[in-house]
């Protein structure tokens, strides 16, 4: 039964109310994930928190290296800020698809990851560029990876008495280069087929590093360790991002989707790792195998055409 | 082309203002006192027998006030298409339906029905039903259901089988001699096509508020053709149609044939439960039970083997289709013998045989949907079709110009092709897509490959003779000059209370102004079957150009009598009653109006006689004189062939199969077009609704479960507005001599040929001659047709 919808000024204010009721509350974003459901999971919910007053949290800004932005920084406020788009490609062009312009207008870049979906378009870019997140509760704050960020399937390892208040991703380097792949069913208003992302080093054509992450896979996306392996010391040629899209398929496994799933006719899922839930998108295991080395060349070309001087 | 004063203009949509405000009313906004909610408990098994079924915790919880199971509701069969007031005596009528049975046949079947106080205290005792099933098997797929050794669907029904698990009729289409024809013939190609089923996805979801007065049942639905409901009420509640009343409230959030008759069991449920509980009820079907447990167009299998000789003439055409009926019946012969009649009449070719027929199995059932069977054929004869041109040299659209049916030509159709311009309409179409470019475009051999594609064909503009279809319609000169139309149309977002009353208004020669129509209303409107089959403007607007030729007579001949002279001597522009002659003929004492002032006006002078009067003025005279004009107008056995073409141009991704539609245009031969805006409207919608059937929707089930997998409207693939080209909405008008002001369907052909379009075009992209296509083709079937014929 709701209660109340707050909205706290300050992340203090914020992590105040929270700790009072923590299992019966919930921390709103951009909340554009949560209406999809919110009918069904508001009856469990006595408070929202809506994060959206606090003003601490809509900052973009550089320090020590790194690019922060706030918790409450929205998808369409990411893929325009000068500093992202300076930086991060990869982050630019996941930010400025995902969705709908409605909901890129509302939904935050936190939220896409927090709200524990297998299938996150920045959450795959954001490992791949390293990003740091810091989520604090009223004992204090701790920093986290993304690969951290998920406890199990469609959930996150966010605590309910935690938020996060911002993300820090390191500044690019000198020869750095990233960018992002999505294979979708139509375009607009759709879950990923598959999403690859993809950070590149390059000096002098010598490849000084090279991360490339995949999603959906369970819980969260994964690096493909194998690809950063081979790639290292190579020279960037076609070539060689054509063998690391072989070598990609190797490393991780893609399910068939849809598979099982009991979510119907007023059913909840009663299935362990469901890959229905995992990702809606109908396709098998062996299609998404089948492009994935397509998307990693891809992905690696782009980000090496991206590459700063 | 014409000089009318109505027709063909870009009048305002009635419902523009309305909608746009959010004022516009649905059956969801209808709320009357004392009103309750209803819940209903669905299947969770494909098939199963109930045991036992309890719903004593239900009953007990505060604010229930009525649980409605097999048990203790009316358990008349029954039919929820059209077809039960549609089918003429002699053909087989399935009626394989019940409120509730006690054998549930798809995962989302309908178990039990709670009403209650309030939504929630309905969803919570819904929860309480206690259900003990006894499973049974079951079948996703109609090749399996067919197979002699399994379990009948409807073992209780036998008679209405024409074979195991087939209902009704197949259809069977022959003409000259199938194997002479192959014999003749140089070249044979043949292709099969295995078409998934796809939603309507209208906006509204099934809705009823139904409520008891004065010894009254009176519903508000969402029903494309309220009188249809009426029968079908009478029928399952055994009440005479006249206690019965069925409206739009008026707005209906579109159709595409998912509601030809009752919306689902959403007017059925409400009524019973308001019979049980003696309060209204409403009954709003939610997102996941429309895509669930309401019809969907058939899914199934669809082949052609297609003869040719050297130069293109087309010699012989023989088709095969076995489609998905799912669980019940509803629209069901009629749906196959659709697909073949109108496909085995695309073309001028001799020889033809086709035979088809619908399997039941424990899929969501399948109904109408847009095009009504048509789509899965065209798909496959126009693919043939293009297949047979490649292998003889032609390009596709010469292929088309040399073989496509015409005006005046033999086909298959048991009405004649009175009109067509399908040749006009190619070349624009050709013209607007640049056809010139398409061997240009397949030379581009790189990872991205682009080719083009066609299709074309025809459909009816309305039942007849299918199906029983008549339509009737009141036309009513009121007193001061306005002019009300009563017919039973449904505006189900198409605009038709536009444009009918544009037509009305040309037919009686009035502004437009002058012209409202009541419709969607049994109690107030006359017979007919409403907006379905392409027959709104065709059928209901030519029942309204006979009332309004009986009323203008009436008009004249009292004119006429009141200026002492022949009606044939007088005639009506905008509304004004003149002589022809221009002679002063009216006495001034008729024009002695004391009321609607606002109304026109003779100008008057000292003259005695005035050679014009205004509707006004007449109309008001008469009732002076206790008189009113009314004009009825009926009109059937009638029925006209629309053609139309639609041409893609499409690159695909070699590697992952994806496809972009660069352009895509859709050409119509309409006859008269009455309003472009709602022409235009229907074509850019339907080419939208036809894109997405070949590109990514589909409906598929858990052959383990039976469960459907697409079950939130996220989940299906229509298209959006990001992947879509800037489409051509196109026309080339002829008079048809059969409509009304010589216009003729449109409302379902625009979702007909795009499939055909995309698959021929992806082939042309892909230079491959697959016999075997999947639709839709997403980007995993795509990558498959490539590496088969790589």
């Amino acid at each position: 039964m709701i209660q109340d919808y707050l909205f706290p000024t300050s992340v203090e204010e914020a992590l105040k109310i929270l700790v009072k009721d923590p299992e019966k509350s919930k921390v709103i974003g951009g909340g554009t994930s949560f209406y999809i459901d919110g009918k069904e999971l508001a009856k469990d919910i006595s408070y929202f928190i809506d994060l959206g007053q606090i003003k601490e949290l809509g900052e973009i800004y550089e320090e020590d290296g790194f690019i922060v932005m706030g918790a409450n920084t929205t998808l369409t406020q990411c893929s325009k800020n000068p500093l992202i788009k300076e930086n991060y490609p990869a982050l630019v062009k996941a930010s400025a698809n995902l969705g709908s312009t409605q909901i890129r207008n509302m939904a935050t870049v936190v939220g896409n990851i927090v709200n524990g979906k297998p299938f996150s378009d920045l959450a795959t870019v954001l490992m791949a560029l390293d990003a740091v997140f810091t989520i604090e509760d009223q004992d204090g704050s701790r920093e986290t990876k993304v690969k951290d960020m998920y406890h199990k399937l469609g959930i996150s390892a966010l605590k309910a008495t935690e938020l996060v208040t911002k993300i820090k991703i390191p500044k690019r380097v000198q020869g750095e280069g990233s960018a992002f792949q999505r294979l979708e069913i139509r375009e607009g208003l759709s879950f990923p087929v598959i999403n690859v992302a993809a950070k590149l080093v390059v000096d002098k054509n010598i490849i000084k590093d090279a991360v490339v992450t995949a999603s959906p896979l369970a819980p969260g996306p994964k690096v493909i360790e194998a690809i950063g392996e081979f790639l290292i010391g190579k020279e960037a040629t076609d070539d060689n991002f054509v063998e690391a899209g072989l070598l990609a398929t190797k490393s991780i496994k893609f399910h068939t989707s849809p598979l099982n799933c009991g979510a119907i006719a007023g059913v909840t899922c009663k299935f362990e790792n469901c890959h229905y839930c995992l990702n809606p998108v109908p396709s098998t295991a062996q299609y998404r195998h089948e492009v994935l080395p397509v998307l990693v060349k891809r992905c690696l070309s782009l980000a090496l055409e991206e590459i700063n001087d | 082309m014409n000089d009318y004063k109505s027709i063909g203009k870009r009048v305002m949509r009635r419902d523009a203002r309305e909608k746009v405000l959010g004022e516009a009313k649905f059956t969801c906004d209808v709320y009357l006192p004392g009103m309750l909610h209803a819940k209903v408990l669905r299947s969770t098994l494909p098939h199963a027998r109930i045991k036992s079924i309890d719903t004593t915790k239900a009953e007990a919880l505060p604010g229930v006030r009525a649980v409605l199971t097999y048990k203790n509701t009316i358990d008349t069969l029954y039919n929820q298409a059209a077809a039960l007031m549609e089918i003429a005596e002699g053909q087989t009528l399935v009626m394989d339906q019940k409120i509730f049975d006690n054998v549930v046949r798809f995962v989302g079947d309908e178990v039990a029905a709670v009403a209650a106080d309030t939504v929630e205290i309905a969803e919570a005792a819904i929860k309480l039903i206690d259900v003990e099933y006894e499973p049974l098997p079951f079948y996703i797929d109609p090749l399996d259901a067919e197979k002699q050794d399994t379990v009948n669907i409807h073992a209780d029904k036998l008679h209405l089988q024409s074979a195991h698990n087939v209902p009704g009729d197949p259809s069977h289409i022959k003409k000259g001699d199938i194997e002479k024809g192959f014999a003749e013939s140089d070249e044979i190609v043949e292709v099969k096509f295995k078409i998934a089923p796809v939603k309507q996805m209208q906006m509204e979801t099934h809705s009823a508020v139904a409520s008891l007065e004065d010894d009254r049942i009176t519903v508000y639905c969402s029903t494309q053709n309220v009188q249809v409901v009426r029968g079908q009420l009478a029928h399952i509640f055994k009440i005479p149609m006249s206690r019965i009343t069925v409206k739009n409230p008026p707005y209906v959030g579109g159709g595409f044939g998912i509601r030809i008759g009752l919306s689902g069991k959403a007017e059925v449920i409400a009524i019973a439960l308001a019979l049980a509980a003696k309060k209204p009820v409403k009954y709003i079907y939610s997102r996941k039970e429309d895509l669930i447990a309401s019809e969907t167009r058939h899914g199934g299998y669809v082949s052609v083997r297609l003869g040719a000789k050297k130069d293109g003439t087309l010699t012989a055409l023989e088709m095969k289709s076995i489609l998905n009926k799912g669980a019940y019946t509803s629209h069901g012969g009629a749906i196959h013998g659709t697909l073949g009649v109108m496909n085995t009449s695309l073309y001028r070719i001799p020889n033809i045989d086709y035979y088809g027929y619908s399997v039941y199995t424990n899929t969501t059932p399948a109904g109408a949907m847009r095009g009504y069977g048509n789509p899965q054929g065209n798909m496959t004869v126009n693919r043939a079709v293009d297949m047979m041109a490649k292998r003889l040299g032609i390009d596709p659209l010469e292929m088309r110009r040399k073989n496509a049916t015409g005006k005046g030509d033999e086909y298959m159709l048991p009405y004649p092709c009175t009109s067509s311009t399908l040749a006009g309409c190619m070349e624009l179409g050709a013209k607007e897509i640049h056809w010139d470019k398409r061997a240009e475009y397949n030379l581009e051999k790189g990872r991205v490959r682009r080719g083009m594609g066609m299709g074309i064909g025809t459909h009816f503009s309305g039942g007849h003779p299918f199906v029983l279809d008549y339509e009737n319609a009141f036309i009513t000169v009121q007193a001061d000059g306005s002019v009300s139309v009563a017919t039973a149309a449904s505006d189900i977002g198409t605009g038709c209370n536009t444009s009918l009353a544009q037509i009305a208004a040309e037919a009686l020669n009035v502004p437009l102004k002058k012209v409202y129509l009541t419709y969607a209303d049994t109690s107030s409107t006359p017979y007919g079957y409403g907006s379905h089959s392409s027959r709104s403007v065709f059928m209901h607007g030519n029942a309204i150009v006979e009332a309004a030729k009986n009323v203008k007579a009436q008009i004249l001949e009292y004119a006429a009598s009141l200026a002492g002279i022949e009606s044939s001597d007088l005639e009506i522009v905008d509304g004004i009653i003149r002589t022809i002659d221009s002679s002063r003929r009216f006495p001034k004492n008729i024009y002695a109006r004391r009321i609607f002032l606002d109304q026109e006006f003779t100008p008057l002078g000292d003259e005695e006689f005035y050679s014009s009067i205004t509707f006004t003025e007449l109309a008001h005279y008469a009732h002076s004189q206790e008189k009113q004009f009314m004009g009825l107008g009926s009109i059937n056995n009638t029925n006209a062939p629309p053609w139309y073409c639609s041409f893609a141009d499409v690159s695909v991704d070699m590697d992952t199969g994806r496809i972009t539609l660069n352009n895509f245009v859709g050409v119509h031969d309409v006859g008269t077009v009455i309003n472009p805006d709602c022409v235009e409207g229907q074509i850019n919608g339907g080419n939208l609704q036809g894109i997405g059937y070949a590109l990514g929707e589909a409906l598929t089930y858990d052959e383990r479960t039976g469960i459907q997998y697409v079950n939130e409207i996220q989940q299906y693939m229509q298209p959006t507005i990001m992947g879509t080209p800037d489409m051509g909405a196109y026309y080339v008008e002829e008079k048809e001599p059969n409509g009304p002001f010589g216009a003729k369907g449109l409302g379902e052909t625009p979702c007909i040929s795009p499939v055909a379009a995309i698959v021929n075009a992806v082939c042309n992209a892909l230079d491959i001659d697959d016999d075997d296509i999947k639709v839709p083709l997403t980007p995993q079937v795509v990558l498959d047709m490539i590496k088969k014929n790589s």
